[in-house]
């Protein structure tokens, strides 16, 4: 895995991911909020209307 | 600015392409995968007959309406563990699972995530193909022969060499072939729900009581919520895999959290539901399907869980390859090699230890719970608190001396220390054979301290050992221009790196002509 063995392409591509505009669009704080409430709140709902029942 | 236009004769891009099977970055505007591709991937993944084992483990410990909303309660919790740990890092970096672990078990150290990758995808393509050869069984049954038991096998084995022969022309075959089925399987669940409904009655179904039910009510929830938390947990292996493809990590959130997370639990429901009205069938709907619905019907739909099947297990082997290439030997095969590698011990484990392996479902499950739990909260903690969401890239693909992630000798002690304490709260909570717990198991579940103590002891570790040594790092902040790959950017086949401005990637003409252009 040493980078002396690395190729042209490897490198370029290593480099490349470094700048922003190569790198993925990121989650905004509203993802992680809607996150939260879909994966925190809804299932302590979902839990909760199982012992009222 | 295009990769493909900088790099762009054929040769250089079919290198490129070769680089990035082998997990190398992949820039973002080579990637292909919308969010409608993610989501059917997504669907047709989580949507496979395992969906029907299980909710028929589920159903051992409550009633119809307690397990849906159990289920579908787990599937979201446990699909935040896998979105927090994967999606911000692979999507950003268009990095697999495993190299996006290098940062906290170390350049040589996350061939503990390969292991495990490995081993999680490989359990369930193993049950894919038994399943696959029981419905097989069952559609020989539906004609009148009595199917000796080796047909399970002889099948199961056939359907790995279909996913060899499909995924042997590259990495494009998962997204071709998953996507068509996905909309079938999300029919499958629903057919075979309303066949069950239609033969059985909703009454039958809803008053059905479960039938390893534990005195203490607060357990049989937990035990039903960790069964699928564990379940989602296994998409680690998976997530990474497909995200990478997507440009953008807010295009792959809703259709992972749907497709993948709840995908899982509504995918399960059906098998809540079969496995309390015919308990004896564990949820299998192979099991059921011909006596239930009539031959015709039931060999349709027989004959669709094989295709769906054979769907899920080339996303599976997928997985398993891109995670084998991350070693340097299986990375200097080609693809098709690859492959081949990982698919020969589920064709060894079908062909002759299907029942042995069938009938240990439920440890399996608990071992996705004791394993990805822990490395999820590791890399949570990681990525977002301690390294402030950004990687040294370099450093991933680079163990020389000095470099961020060789830690000592390419493993990092902390990681693995931080491993054991969550697999060892996860056994404490919960027996993993047995299913016996112990407090707060029934408050918490297994899955949740785990991911959270292992989480602390590597924010512990970190702060009382690697920082101190400047081991990791954490210390001295990354800059690209930091890195030895950096300053050999400033080769002319190399990128300027630092300013983010558009300047090219690299030079097309001299790249694509230099002799190191060729994948390793």
């Amino acid at each position: 895995m040493s980078e002396q063995r690395l190729g042209a392409i490897e490198r370029t591509l290593i480099a490349a991911i470094e700048q922003p505009s190569h790198q993925g669009e990121p989650l905004r704080t509203s993802d992680y909020v809607a996150l939260a409430v879909v994966t925190i709140l809804v299932p302590l709902l979902l839990v909760l209307l199982g012992a009222l029942t | 600015m295009s990769i493909d236009r900088n790099i762009g004769d054929d040769r250089s891009v079919a290198a490129r392409e070769e680089a990035v099977q082998n997990g190398f970055p992949q820039p973002r505007d080579t990637r292909t995968w919308g969010p409608r591709a993610i989501f059917g991937t997504s669907v047709s993944t989580a949507i496979a007959t395992w969906c029907f084992l299980i909710g028929g483990f589920a159903a051992y410990y409550l009633p119809a309406v307690e397990g849906t909303l159990a289920i579908i309660a787990g599937s979201l919790v446990g699909i935040l563990f896998i979105v927090l740990a994967c999606l911000p890092v692979c999507s950003k970096y268009g990095i697999d699972s495993v190299t996006a672990s290098r940062p906290q078990f170390g350049t040589r150290g996350s061939v503990l995530s390969m292991v495990l990758i490995f081993a999680s995808t490989l359990g369930w393509n193993v049950i894919l193909f038994i399943l696959l050869g029981r419905a097989t069984a069952s559609i020989l049954g539906a004609f009148g022969a009595s199917p000796a038991s080796w047909v399970v096998n002889v099948a199961g084995v056939l359907a790995a060499l279909v996913v060899f022969a499909i995924l042997a022309r590259g990495s494009t075959a998962v997204r071709d072939f998953s996507q068509p089925i996905a909309i079938g399987v999300l029919l499958l669940g629903a057919l075979v729900l309303g066949l069950l409904v239609r033969e059985l009655g909703l009454e039958f179904i809803l008053d059905a009581e479960p039938v390893y039910a534990w005195p203490d009510a607060k357990v049989n929830w937990a035990s039903a919520i960790e069964v699928l938390v564990a379940s989602n947990l296994s998409w680690w292996a998976y997530t990474g895999a497909m995200v990478r493809n997507s440009p953008s990590a807010r295009q792959s959130l809703w259709p992972v959290v749907i497709g993948l997370g709840l995908g899982v639990g509504l995918g399960s429901l059906t098998g809540l539901y079969a496995a309390l009205a015919i308990p004896d069938s564990g949820g299998d709907p192979t099991q059921f399907m011909v006596d239930v619905s009539g031959p015709v019907v039931g060999v349709i739909v027989l004959a669709f869980i094989i295709l769906a099947n054979i769907g899920t297990a080339v996303v599976g082997v997928y997985a398993s390859v891109i995670a084998l290439r991350q070693l340097p030997v299986i990375s200097k095969t080609s693809w098709r090699t690859s492959v081949a590698i990982a698919v020969l011990p589920a064709i060894v484990l079908v062909g002759f230890f299907a029942s042995p392996v069938f009938g240990r479902f439920s440890t399996f499950l608990a071992f996705l719970g004791v394993c990805f739990g822990p490395v999820c909260g590791i890399q949570v903690v990681d990525y977002f608190i301690l390294r402030k969401q950004r990687l040294d890239v370099a450093a991933l693909y680079d163990d020389g001396p000095g470099t961020a992630y060789r830690y000592w000798g390419g493993v990092n002690p902390v990681g693995l220390v931080a491993f054991g304490a969550g697999v060892a709260t996860y056994i404490y909570l919960l027996d993993p054979v047995t299913y016996e717990s112990r407090a707060p198991f029934q408050y918490l579940t297994a899955s949740l301290p785990a991911f959270v103590m292992a989480g602390a002891i590597y924010w512990l570790g970190t702060k009382l050992v690697l920082v101190p040594l400047g081991k990791g790092g954490y210390t001295n902040r990354h800059t690209p221009a930091s890195s030895s790959l950096s300053q050999e950017s400033q080769h002319p086949n190399a990128t300027g790196t630092g300013s983010g401005s558009a300047t090219p990637v690299s030079d097309p003409v001299t790249a694509a002509q230099s002799p190191e252009a060729r994948p390793n």
